[in-house]
């Protein structure tokens, strides 16, 4: 080395090269190798959705007293805090204490508020005014305003100053809530409930207040556990007991854990009530869930005898939508029962009885297996017909002036009967060898053209007219008490407007076919927020129309024209396409 | 070493009595033996960490590695935190600043805009349009973010201006960050600081990203919250490797030091038992040489010295015997010449009278040689007889005051010449001891004119004493005492204090060291004292039992008066029997 560095140096040149390389290889990461299995926790809490929360401020120093009655309404609106401890120092020390913001929420919209205070005095007055959307009642209902454009909001506010700033000695009690406030701090869900005695459920929307410490989840289950809303009271049950509570819901792999306290065994000792719990959590829960696994477990205890596992798969049949993926709808023609299936030149189904001198109309299917067909004859009465051969029709309900008929899941066909002037009442049958009345207190002073009960077989929707005007009323069968009750308008009366049609499209949203001087329109309504969905679709030549859920090119809206013409909705060039020329009746999906 | 064997049983007695007295201990005994044992175990380990030349290489070893490896750790662990947040911070900014663009653009626009499609925007559930531009920028990020991180918009302008995504807290945004964000008007503000979240208590580091959004309708300042809990866990895992690794390390440094010092020191260690031994006279001796390294050549060299030595020495002994030999045999064979010359002197000496003056003196001083040039040559071949290993012992039981007795009669016609009266100082009770009368009369006899010849006509005492085990007996002079050094070499053959001084009494100059060498032969030792002015002392120690050791002495080597001027420290002759022990050994 000492004799020739030179020589050295070039033998150490290669060997420092490959030291570099090595080196450099080492410490990078490897861009080959072997192919690995990718699990691994998830990042965040899948039970969770993102949100925004208001966060209260507290009182701008030298506000004016518009300032501060702003800040108030916004520090009431933060969710976060329980008490509204922030929103409480807007309060004068008198206020503080009286002032209770639980009474009630009120929901309003374009809110201006407006001082009346001249420069330098004690005591200001703040009008808020605006309009009044909606109200949440304690369980989580959202009740929407009754009239269209919304009620007015006015709410006085007292300021005086206290130590040179304005406070509010004076405020209305209960929450105001913007309805951006509304959005921000609820979350609209459904809720699911047991068909009553049947296997099946029932959708109730209610509005979940977002809670920081509980967890989006626990709330839900929280929520479900309270029971119905006011509007299905009496016309669902729920497997759960009344003294069962949730301690937590969280995810343990690609299981879902939701912990009760002791009072889940008790509900879960029946076998249908378990089946009919376990369908509700799972569809409650279903949004947030997607398609894990649900375990129940008891205390953070395994369930008694056994883990407790709601596997998805096991309780899609539960859908409270009830028919299956592409339902066929029917229509008469000439006496004969026709499938709406264009591909196959709408065949004839044959096991219908012969409907010989009489003149059907109004068709309605049931969703039996296998299903049965009920009309209305002209000459008065609802006759029943199974589809198998040898069938016969039979008059079900007698009367004169009924309602088409409506099929429920239980297998009920229903019809209400005109007995005069605003004078209705509502019928009900199983078997052709007895008509039950119903009682009905909401309709029997009025005049009833529709009544139609929803596929879940717990709410119905009404035409009725008391003398104002048609408008469309939803409501709930009680069937222990057998009463059609709870029931409120969904579409008020409007000068010159009448109501055609209505038909259920899913559990939530109703169809309604209004005509107002010569223009026809149809227009989707959510029966649970008392709103439209849509902008309505023009329907001149509609007469009759009927639905099926998740309405796609499998399972359109159809409707039925004046010269026996079948339309449907075509979803992707949004006009209305001709199926059947003419001579047909109006086509019906089953229930509805 | 006689003295100093009573005095650590005297001291340790007290230690010896303690286990009685262990029921009933004060705290300050307590205190005294914790103090005692600790002192004990210092002295211990001080003495292991002298001696062991592995724990000292060792030890020093783990002090540097360790020192070595905190530091390199420290600095690895910046870089590291350095290069995982960089990473994480660059992202971040990137997220902050794409969001903030967004925000800006939401949040300049009129309110009227959105808030026109309200009534109706309920479409498909998605109740989430919001009017409010400060709720659309936030409900933009919530969405944007997820549950990555949080977002906190606060205006000081508007009134419920202020918004957070998910449940990040109000109070994570620092007033620090506040004031830097609103003076720093456009450009973006970031601090590591703990983000709360209102369900739980404890914060999490985070990286905050403050920025101003100016509008027409006021400022709004956006803080992005990122979590770094992720990488918090991923640093201090980070660490526990390094300390883990790091303390291997040490340990492993530790070991290699503790491996290759054993490999040096196990052969230093025999080399150095092999050269005890050596020193203690076994010249067989010799280590195993391994290998060729620098301890096999050490071995190997320390094998040549062992046999170099031995081979001088076994020439030195060799050389030694010769002489002695020689000796022997030169006194032999004069002594067949001289009886013949004896013979011829004793014929001119008995008729001397008929001589010249002249012829008759020189016939006397003939005699008179001759007599000491026999003593000298029996002396020699006595002591030539020690040499050669043949001097055997005829013993008997005597009383050692006749012995005395009979030694002092002998030298008394001498003392009477010098004119020094002779101090004899005897027991009462007969001193008994195995030993050979003649020869301790010889000792005695050589001691005497030994004293009374370096007397200088002062008195010489004598005294004989005894103990269980032992007699003594001490000869002691007033002349001229010895200088320091001179105590072992009186015995010395042919030995003399002043060269220049002839021999007035006729010794041979072998007389002392036969005297030693008889000693020696009963198992007992002969010791000098002297001091110059103090005249000397001689000590004879015998044991009682022939063959059984001797442990003291019943009389003093310093004589007592001398002793109690206390100036003897320095000038006692140290005991000669284990010197001699060795001397022999060495032979």
């Amino acid at each position: 080395m000492a004799t020739s560095p030179r020589g050295g140096l070039r033998r150490l040149g290669p060997l420092a090269v490959a030291l570099a390389l090595t080196s450099a290889a080492c410490s990078t990461v490897p861009t080959g190798g072997n192919v690995f299995a990718a699990l691994g926790e998830r990042e965040s809490d899948p039970l969770s959705q993102p949100y925004v929360r208001m966060l209260a401020a507290t009182p701008k120093p030298k506000g004016t007293p518009e300032e501060i009655v702003n800040g108030f309404l916004s520090a009431a609106a933060s969710f976060d805090d329980p008490l509204r401890g922030v929103a409480r120092q807007y309060l004068t020390g008198e206020a503080q204490r009286t002032w209770s913001p639980f009474d009630a929420v009120t929901i309003y919209d374009d809110g201006k508020s407006s001082s009346d205070a001249p420069g330098d005095v004690q005591q200001a007055h703040v009008e808020l005014k605006g309009a009044v959307l909606g109200t949440l009642d304690g369980d989580g209902h959202y009740v929407p305003s009754q009239t269209s454009g919304g009620s007015v909001l006015d709410k006085g506010f007292t300021l005086v100053k206290v130590s040179g700033e304005w406070r509010i000695s004076t405020a209305p009690s209960g929450l105001l809530l913007t309805n951006d406030d509304f959005k921000r701090a609820y979350r609209s869900f459904d809720l699911y409930f047991a068909a009553y005695q049947s296997e099946g459920l029932v959708a109730d929307q209610v509005r979940v207040p977002i809670n920081p410490s509980e967890g989006l989840a626990k709330s839900l289950v929280h929520r479900l556990l309270d029971g119905p809303t006011t509007p299905l009271r009496g016309a669902v049950d729920s497997a759960f007991g009344p003294n069962v509570d949730v301690n937590d819901v969280f995810v343990e792999g690609d299981t879902v854990v939701v912990d009760f306290t002791y009072g889940i065994v008790d509900s879960a000792l029946v076998t249908a009530n378990r089946e009919a719990l376990s369908a509700q959590l799972y569809w409650t829960l279903k949004p947030l869930t997607e398609s894990r696994r649900i375990e129940v477990r008891v205390n953070g205890d395994q369930f008694p005898g056994g883990p407790f596992l709601i596997d998805p798969r096991d309780y899609d049949r539960y859908d409270p939508d009830l028919l299956p993926h592409a339902p066929k709808a029917l229509y008469l023609q000439q006496g004969k029962l026709h499938i709406l299936d264009k591909d196959n030149g709408n065949p004839v189904m044959s096991g219908v009885g012969a409907v010989q001198a009489r003149q059907f109309s109004h068709l309605a299917v049931s969703n039996e297996q296998p299903a049965k067909v009920a009309a209305l004859e002209k000459a008065g009465g609802v006759w029943v017909s199974g589809i198998t051969p040898g069938s016969q029709w039979q008059r079900w309900i007698e009367g004169t002036r009924l309602t088409p008929p409506s099929w429920d899941r239980y297998g009920d066909v229903w019809s209400v009967s005109r007995q005069g002037a605003r004078k209705a009442q509502v019928l009900r049958a199983h078997d052709p060898t007895r008509q039950m009345p119903v009682s009905a207190p909401g309709l029997e002073s009025t005049d009833v053209t529709a009544f139609r009960v929803a596929r879940d077989g717990a709410r119905v929707a009404v035409i009725s007219d008391d003398g104002r005007g048609q408008s469309v009323l939803v409501g709930s069968i009680n069937r222990t008490r057998w009463a059609v009750q709870n029931l409120r308008t969904l579409v008020p009366a409007a000068d010159g407007q009448e109501i055609t049609d209505i038909a259920w499209q899913d559990a939530d949203t109703l169809l309604v076919l209004t005509t107002a001087k010569s223009d026809r329109e149809l227009t989707p309504w959510s029966v649970t927020q008392g709103i439209r969905i849509e902008t309505p679709k023009a329907a001149t030549r509609v007469e009759a129309v009927t639905a099926a859920p998740k309405a796609n090119d499998d399972a359109p809206v159809l409707a039925g024209g004046p010269d026996g013409e079948i339309l449907k909705w075509d979803l992707q060039k949004r006009t209305w396409i001709t199926l059947v020329q003419n001579g047909a009746g109006a086509p019906v999906y089953p229930l509805g | 070493m006689a003295t100093p064997t009573s005095s650590p049983g005297a001291v340790r007695a007290p230690s010896r009595v303690k286990p009685k007295r262990k029921a009933r201990r004060t705290p300050r005994q307590i205190a005294r033996g914790v103090r005692r044992r600790a002192r004990r175990a210092v002295g211990r380990v001080r003495r292991v960490w002298r001696r062991s030349l592995q724990l000292r290489v060792v030890t020093s070893t783990l002090v540097i590695s360790m020192t070595v490896v905190a530091v390199l750790g420290f600095f690895l662990m910046q870089m590291i935190t350095t290069a995982v947040l960089d990473g994480r911070k660059h992202s971040a900014i990137a997220e902050a600043q794409a969001n903030v663009t967004t925000v800006a653009g939401l949040l300049g626009q009129q309110a009227v805009t959105a808030a026109k499609q309200s009534p109706s925007g309920q479409s498909d559930g998605s109740d989430t349009i919001m009017s409010d531009p400060v709720d659309q920028a936030a409900d933009a990020l919530s969405r944007r973010a997820d549950s990555r991180y949080s977002v906190v918009i606060l205006s000081d302008d508007g009134v419920g201006d202020d918004r957070g995504t998910g449940s990040v807290a109000r109070k994570s945004v620092t007033q620090k960050l506040r004031d830097k964000v609103l003076r720093a008007k456009d450009s973006p503000q970031a601090q590591y600081t703990p983000v709360y979240y209102e369900e739980q208590d404890e914060p999490v580091p985070a990286l905050a990203i403050g920025a101003l959004v100016r509008t027409d309708y006021g400022d709004y300042e956006v803080y992005h919250f990122f979590p770094l809990e992720d990488d918090v866990a991923t640093l201090s895992l980070v660490q526990q490797w390094l300390v883990v690794v790091g303390a291997a390390l040490v340990l492993l440094l530790a070991a290699i030091a503790s491996l290759v010092t054993r490999q040096v020191v196990i052969p230093v260690r025999l080399t150095r038992q092999a050269a005890e031994r050596l020193a203690a006279g076994r010249l067989e001796e010799r280590l195993k040489v391994r290998g060729e390294d620098d301890l096999a050549r050490l071995a190997t060299s320390f094998n040549e010295m062992a046999s170099n030595l031995a081979l001088k020495i076994h020439q030195l002994e060799e050389l030694s015997h010769v002489q002695r030999q020689f000796v022997s045999d030169v006194s032999h064979e004069l002594r067949t010449p001289l009886t013949t010359v004896r013979m011829a002197a004793d014929l001119l000496y008995e008729s001397r009278e008929d001589f010249e003056p002249a012829a008759s003196r020189s016939a006397e001083l003939m005699q008179n040689q001759l007599e000491r040039f026999e003593s000298m040559l029996a002396d020699l071949l006595e002591i030539s007889r020690y040499d050669a290993g043949a001097a055997t012992l005829d013993l008997d039981s005597v009383d050692m005051r006749d012995v005395v007795l009979r030694a002092v009669g002998d030298s008394q016609p001498l003392a009477e010449r010098k004119a020094t009266r002779l101090d004899l100082r005897l027991p009462n009770q007969p001193c008994m001891a195995e030993v050979e009368s003649r020869r301790v009369e010889r000792i005695l006899r050589n001691l005497l004119f030994n004293a009374i010849e370096h007397g200088e006509g002062r008195d010489i005492v004598v005294t004989l004493g005894a103990d269980r085990d032992a007699v003594a007996v001490a000869v002691r002079d007033h002349g001229v005492g010895l200088k320091p050094g001179e105590e072992n070499m009186v015995f010395d053959r042919f030995w003399r204090a002043d060269p220049s001084r002839a021999r007035t009494i006729g010794g041979t100059g072998l007389g002392l060291a036969i005297s030693r060498e008889d000693a020696i032969l009963h198992g007992g030792w002969l010791q000098a004292w002297g001091l110059p002015g103090e005249g000397s002392q001689f000590r004879l120690s015998l044991p009682r039992q022939s063959g059984t050791g001797l442990r003291g002495s019943p009389l003093p080597l310093v004589p007592p008066e001398v002793e109690m001027r206390r100036t003897w420290r320095g000038q006692a002759t140290p005991v000669l029997s284990p010197a001699i022990e060795g001397a022999f050994d060495g032979d």
